[in-house]
């Protein structure tokens, strides 16, 4: 019976059901003018047992998933506005499955997280969470280009709530900027997404995949499409937005918008530059290659200079994102493989990397790197937790970082060497800032450090920082759990190069 | 063109039967003028919610009348024109006057327009728009623009003893008598080389290497774009905008346009439809110089009407955009995007109309501060009115905003699209400004919220369109594919 039941549209509304179940929850007041504790625990686990449910289903959902497939699979199609031939259409290839996992995955740690930390506003925060966490579900199991915008979209409007809202100081900036930026990108693509549904009669894409489009054609709707995922990767130079969303935003917020925002660009790459527009991708691969090389050198030495650790984490996001549009445009399997398990394995430890910052800065309330240190006598198992996450982010061998940045150099290396050298040599720098964070945090002598009250991680962050080690160490040895997902796709992907 | 040739489709209806065409114009004048009486000997004490009571009695019938009579055709001799389309303005613009009706309800004591003359304008003015959208010849078409235009002089000096009121009038009516001079003249120009008044006349003769025929055109459409108030005839908005009560604002703001924009697509279409790439260049300037000026104008803005103002030149220039084109898709694209901007107009001026500080009505943007803290959902619905209007998907500013520029590039005009959507990005700078000024900041004195039942309704009707419009999207494609013009 089950086997007949709109599975993925549950999956991705899940979360909005949740979400309404919250919003009935009734927040009473005591005579101080609070919301009773007991109205706020209901709210949390709500949210709590949503999302972890919703992750549950994304397991069952990995599970009845056929690897060797080559056709969508948990189809579902309904008609919406015949007249313009759009179509609701959602459905999972081995390119989506990975990253609504991730998605499922990160969101009860993002709750979770922010258990204590969110004081005010808690029942929108979570609220916002859950829709947020919907609209990228919806967007990763999009298969017409209409309803891949609307949802590609509708995550800025949960997102700014949650950076403007709860963020930090200059929170106002930060979230307009983020707001305008990737709304300025998309909108171009708005129009070529229009152009492709006037010329071709639908935007399904199943159908659009089989249209031909002309040279020129192409070479434009490329750039309308690059523009908008240019910004969420984001590639050097239109990455500005992203270290003032980074620093402002709440622990949570920069968590999903490391791990999972930053992701849809690299995807929207895969799902729709490469497979309709080959020969425009391969004219602006060298343009591309150097736009990343850039990213690499960069921000590596922009992360080497900065005081705030949270910027210097945002700054090596935008390094690692250069690998993965390196591997992206490639056009071998290596590449593809290294860069969508870059994302993957990125998604884990830039999560984590935040979640492990947003832990300090609840106790000593700063995120200045002189200010901190020593915290390996004051938080051990703290400190152990770091050394994992750091190691990870440097891409030691073991760990998840690493499978991704050797298959980016080895499928860059077939293409074109310089480009392999360049990042290759780089990846010293992302060890010298990483390591150097480390030490300083670890071991460095702190000016102030009496002023804090420290104690190690309570048992709460200790359940969120375990699954996180396990997953980069996991991955590390068994690159095959990604990978296995991904040889369908990045195979039918290569074949329109052909 | 699918525009050709339509004209000969319609039925002349002869004599009286012609009345049956005109039924909902003859019974709102009718009542209104009963209504009057009625009020002079019957309504001392209650005048105004009296006369309001019973003018929403009247344009509920009215909607039903233009709604359910079975009628097309060409009446009185050519002047008069039913078509689906029309209906469709008829009924868009009874929409847009049973909810003044509504917001006025109980709001005129506050907003200083507690006179019963309030209703019998409104429904005058009604009466002179429905008349417009069927005008079929350029005597009824310029004698229904007076109608509909002088009523709203009067009602914006209604609040006889506020200075910016007088000024808002006075400002409307010289600029508004101005226009209508230009229409005029533009009329005179045509009937001079055509030899008609009559748009069946003019439609069918060649019209393209007439310079005065393009002349007088060009001088109707100025003073059409001071109505709709499209840049660069836009400068009396912000002033009336934010000199009239709110419930008036938001009438300007939406019947008076709708209609004009009706009877403009109705030349365009139909009666000029043999000079088309002579107008799209005109629309195209009118277009982009609105957009530009609604965007970049309305940044600066501390008062909150004259922003709405200044984004409702912007929206102005988006459904020029429909226009641009001359094809059913822009059509379309108009007909949906009016429904979409009447209604989130309608919740916006409901939720201004409902806020008070200091037992007055809220009027700067700073107003608004920590709105959030004493009133979540209120402020939750200006939100999502907010994002709507700025385009942003799910919600429905975002299908307006889709339907339109699909048009332009269906017909290839992708650098006013492509500038189209750069200007919509800007004008989210400022939508989100509001959205600040709620949510991220605090402020000392709190904001009263004196909703009643009537504004509640709109805040949730409106609510609702604009949350669930994807929804809805199918039926309103059933509904307007299907109206013909």
């Amino acid at each position: 019976m089950i086997e007949n039941w709109p599975i993925l549209s549950i999956l991705i509304f899940l979360p909005i059901f949740g979400a309404l179940l919250i919003l009935l929850i009734p927040s009473k007041i005591d005579q101080e003018g609070k919301i009773l504790k007991n109205s706020i625990t209901n709210i949390k686990l709500v949210s709590l047992w949503t999302s972890i449910m919703t992750f549950l289903m994304t397991l069952l959902l990995s599970l009845k998933f056929n690897y060797t497939e080559k056709q969508y699979q948990f189809l579902e199609f309904y008609e919406w506005v015949p007249s313009l031939g759009i179509v609701y259409r959602v459905g999972l290839d081995g390119l989506s499955l990975p990253f609504i996992l991730l998605t499922a995955f990160l969101v009860p740690i993002c709750i979770l997280c922010s258990w204590n930390t969110i004081q005010h506003k808690i029942k929108e925060f979570m609220i916002s969470f859950l829709i947020l966490e919907a609209f990228i579900i919806g967007m990763f199991s999009a298969l017409d280009i209409v309803v891949f915008y609307i949802f590609f979209e509708a995550v800025l409007i949960p997102m700014f709530l949650i950076i403007g809202i709860w963020g930090g100081v200059e929170r106002i900036y930060a979230s307009f900027k983020f707001f305008l930026y990737t709304l300025l990108g998309s909108v171009l693509m708005l129009i070529a997404i229009i152009y492709i549904i006037d010329t071709t009669g639908t935007s399904d894409l199943i159908q659009v995949l089989d249209y031909d489009f002309s040279k020129t054609e192409q070479l434009l709707l490329f750039l309308g499409f690059f523009f908008s995922f240019a910004v969420k990767v984001p590639m050097w130079p239109f990455h500005t937005w992203l270290p003032d969303a980074h620093v402002q935003a709440p622990t949570a917020g920069s968590i999903i918008l490391a791990g999972i925002l930053l992701k849809m660009g690299g995807y929207g790459f895969l799902r729709f530059s490469l497979p309709l527009f080959p020969d425009a991708s391969l004219f602006y691969q060298p343009y591309i290659f150097f736009l990343s090389c850039v990213a690499i050198v960069y921000t590596s030495f922009v992360a080497f200079a900065q005081q705030d650790i949270k910027k210097l984490i945002a700054y090596s996001s935008v390094a690692h994102m250069g690998f993965v549009t390196i591997g992206i445009f490639c056009f071998n399997t290596q590449g593809l493989d290294g860069a969508v398990f870059q994302m993957v394995s990125h998604g884990i430890i830039s999560g984590a990397l935040f979640l492990a910052i947003g832990v300090i800065y609840e106790r000593t309330h700063t995120r200045d790197i002189n200010k901190l240190g020593d915290f390996a006598t004051t938080m051990p198992k703290y400190s152990v937790f770091l050394m994992f996450f750091t190691l990870g982010s440097v891409g030691l061998p073991g760990t998840s970082g690493f499978i991704g940045e050797v298959l980016v150099l080895i499928g860059s290396w077939k293409v074109n060497p310089l480009v392999a050298i360049i990042s290759g040599l780089s990846l010293i720098l992302g060890a010298i800032y990483m390591l150097r964070f480390y030490r300083k945090i670890s071991f460095g002598i702190s000016e102030n450090q009496d002023k804090y009250e420290i104690h190690d991680v309570n048992i709460r962050e200790f359940m969120i920082l375990i699954p996180l080690v396990m997953f980069i160490i996991l991955f590390g040895i068994f690159p095959n759990i990604v990978l296995n997902f991904l040889k369908v796709p990045h195979f039918l992907v290569l074949e329109t190069f052909k | 063109m699918f525009t050709q040739n339509i004209i000969n489709n319609y039925l002349q209806i002869p004599g009286i039967d012609g009345m049956l065409l005109a039924m909902p114009e003859i019974f709102i004048f009718c009542s209104t003028l009963i209504l009057m009486i009625l009020d002079i000997f019957f309504f001392k004490e209650k005048s105004f919610k009296n006369t309001n009571k019973f003018g929403i009695f009247i344009i509920i019938i009215a909607f039903f009348l233009a709604l359910l009579l079975p009628s097309t055709g060409i009446a009185f001799n050519g002047l008069y024109f039913v078509s689906e389309l029309s209906t469709f303005f008829k009924l868009i613009i009874l929409l847009s006057i049973f909810f003044v009706f509504l917001l006025s309800h109980n709001k005129a004591d506050i907003e200083g327009i507690k006179f019963s003359e309030f209703n019998f304008l409104l429904l005058l003015s009604t009466c002179g728009m429905l008349i417009l959208v069927s005008s079929n010849s350029f005597l009824t078409f310029f004698l229904a623009l007076e109608l509909q235009a002088l009523p709203i002089y009067v009602m914006c000096a209604l609040k006889k003893n506020d200075i910016k009121s007088a000024e808002a009038s006075l400002k409307y009516f010289l600029l508004g008598a101005l226009s209508s001079g230009f229409i005029l003249f533009g009329i005179s120009l045509i009937y001079g080389f055509v030899g008609s008044i009559s748009f069946e006349q003019v439609s069918n003769i060649s019209l393209k290497e007439n310079m005065g025929i393009n002349f007088g055109l060009i001088l109707i459409l100025a003073g059409v774009a001071f109505k709709i108030s499209s840049a660069p005839f836009h400068m009396w908005a912000p002033d009336v905008y934010e000199g009239t009560p709110s419930p008036i604002t938001f009438f300007i703001a939406t019947a008076p346009k709708i209609s004009i924009l009706g009877i403009l697509i109705y030349l365009i279409y139909r009666v000029f439809s043999g000079i088309h790439d002579n107008l799209s260049d005109l629309i195209i300037v009118l277009s982009l110089s609105s957009m530009l000026v609604g965007s970049i104008g309305a940044i600066v803005q501390k008062n909150l009407k004259r922003l709405i103002a200044y984004s409702s030149i912007a929206h102005m220039g988006f459904i020029l955009v429909g226009m641009v084109a001359f094809s059913e898709k822009g059509l379309h694209a108009i007909m949906y995007y009016l429904i979409i901007y009447l209604f989130l107009l309608t919740g916006v001026f409901a939720i201004i109309l409902s806020l008070q500080k200091d037992d007055k009505p809220i009027e700067l943007i700073s107003d608004l501060k920590g709105l959030y803290n004493d009133h979540p959902f209120i402020s939750i619905c200006l939100l999502i009115f907010m994002f709507s209007l700025a385009g942003i998907p799910p919600l429905s500013g975002f299908f307006g905003k889709w339907l339109v520029f699909f048009s332009a590039i269906d017909s290839g005009f992708y650098i006013l699209a492509i500038l189209g959507v750069l200007f919509s990005v800007i004008s989210a700078f400022y939508y989100l400004k509001i959205i600040r000024v709620m949510f991220f900041e605090n402020s000392d004195t709190p904001l009263i919220i004196d909703g009643n039942r009537e504004i509640r309704f709109l805040i949730n009707l409106s609510l609702f369109v604009s949350v669930l419009f994807f929804a809805l999207f199918p039926i309103f494609d059933y509904m307007i594919l299907n109206t013909k013009i």
